[in-house]
């Protein structure tokens, strides 16, 4: 049983103050998972903060046998679904944060690594959510492949299928992407 | 041996799945088949740049939520040993004013009763009856509504929370701070504010008056812990049909599977 799994085990059983260790390691990884995921800095600290009620709402139901990354990962993918459901009709959805995009346009090329960098994010936001959802446990969560095919509830091969799917459609669009801006620059 | 599964293989490895790389066939049948190449190019590109987002940090906002939410928590765990819940849900509320309010609006809030208070002295001299006190009560009330329904309306959680336990102050027909409460409760994207309303509400006398809505706003909640809130609060102040109208929406499956194994459970320690 990792250390965590063990913290989640004695939050279950009762000692409340180690959901703040759990919440402390894995704060920064949800709300950047949330922010990859194209929400907006806000949204992200309310998911982060919905994701840990939920955590401690269903403290009862946690299985130590499971990794506790990927079952905090999972509830996380379940209030984001959510809050999608609650909000598209009022929002229009989705709340993707245009700020960043549009100050990483600014970039000029000298910074060439940097605009490489705001291509990638922009080919990354630009893929269905599903697809951009393994690319980012995976590549900036650093999950393994058998966690994340737990939290989509699919086998290791159906997984790997997935995530080359998701790569070749993160290469469309930055291959788009980047024709776009060479035509610009002409 | 095919470019998908190359590729594949590349990816698991690049991702850490593996500790393999491709080996020399693969690596021979990448160098004749260029469009293969290219994509083997792209993956390595995209997992060597440097991820710049993964270093963005949440506020400190999120820290003080947590740990507030987290104090409630232990609050309740306590308190679930004690008989007197209505005691309970004033405590929170109370904490969540002492420590939630920005400091300069409380300050600023503080300053105004006192101010009213004084005012209404020097103007009044001592409170020699029963209706001068019944005035400086009403102004006492009023001036708590205002600051109330100015941070109910605010843009930040800490505030909005604040407000609702303002609310606890003023007189519980004030038509206004209601509706302003009932919103909260039916739109509010934070679940702590709705849980504070829902304590706000319990520290009430009865809720009858607005019985119907709370019955109603059970259909637009989406976490379950706010679902139970709400049965608690209908079943503890409401009528006596609300516990009927709730087994209808139960057996309807209008409620989350929590709410409905909590009605089941209230059901069962009535019939004991």
């Amino acid at each position: 049983m990792t250390d965590e799994n063990e913290l989640m085990q004695q939050v279950k059983n009762g000692q409340l103050d180690c959901l703040a260790v759990l919440f402390e390691r894995n704060k920064s990884h949800l709300f950047n998972f949330f922010r990859q995921m194209g929400k907006s800095k806000e949204i992200s600290e309310d998911l982060v903060q919905e994701t840990f009620m939920r955590v401690l709402a269903s403290r009862s139901s946690y299985n130590s046998n499971k990794n506790f990354k990927s079952w905090l990962f999972g509830i996380a993918r379940n209030t984001s679904i959510d809050h999608y459901r609650k909000y598209k009709k009022t929002t229009g959805y989705e709340e993707l944060d245009e700020s960043s995009i549009n100050d990483e346009k600014t970039l000029t090329s000298e910074l060439e690594k940097e605009q490489k960098l705001s291509l990638f994010d922009q080919a990354l936001r630009s893929i269905p959510s599903e697809l951009r959802e393994i690319i980012v446990l995976s590549r900036y969560q650093q999950m393994r492949y058998e966690d994340i095919a737990s939290m989509f509830s699919c086998n290791l091969n159906t997984l790997k299928s997935r995530m080359s799917l998701a790569i070749k459609k993160l290469q469309e669009s930055y291959d788009q992407l980047n024709n776009d801006e060479n035509k610009e620059e002409v | 041996m095919n470019s998908q599964s190359i590729l594949m293989a590349k990816i698991t490895y690049l991702s850490g799945n593996s500790e393999s790389d491709l080996d020399t066939e693969m690596t021979s049948y990448v160098a004749d088949n260029p469009v293969l190449a290219k994509e083997i190019q792209f993956v390595e590109s995209f997992w060597q740049q440097p991820s710049e987002i993964v270093l963005e940090q949440p506020s400190e906002e999120l820290d003080q939520r947590f740990y507030q939410m987290l104090d409630q928590a232990k609050v309740a765990q306590k308190s679930l040993s004690t008989a007197d819940k209505k005691k309970q849900s004033l405590n929170v509320l109370h904490w969540l004013t002492n420590v939630l309010a920005p400091k300069p609006f409380t300050q600023f809030a503080s300053l105004a009763l006192v101010f009213a208070i004084g005012f209404n002295m020097n103007n009044h001299q001592i409170p020699s009856n029963n209706q001068s006190l019944d005035g400086l009560q009403k102004q006492v009330e009023s001036l708590s509504s205002l600051v109330a329904l100015s941070m109910i309306n605010n843009g930040s959680t800490s505030e909005r929370l604040t407000g609702v336990s303002y609310s606890l102050q003023t007189n519980e027909q004030n038509e206004q701070l209601n509706l302003a409460l009932m919103k909260l409760l039916n739109n509010d994207r934070s679940s702590a504010v709705r849980l504070s309303v829902i304590d706000a509400l319990s520290a009430r006398t009865s809720v009858k008056a607005f019985e119907a809505e709370l019955l109603d706003s059970i259909d637009k909640q989406i976490h379950p812990v706010v679902q139970i809130g709400l049965i608690k609060l209908l079943v503890n102040k409401g009528s006596n049909t609300s516990l009927s109208k709730l087994k209808v929406k139960s057996a309807n499956n209008q409620l989350s599977i929590e709410a409905r194994e909590f009605i089941d459970q209230l059901l069962a320690q009535r019939y004991i």
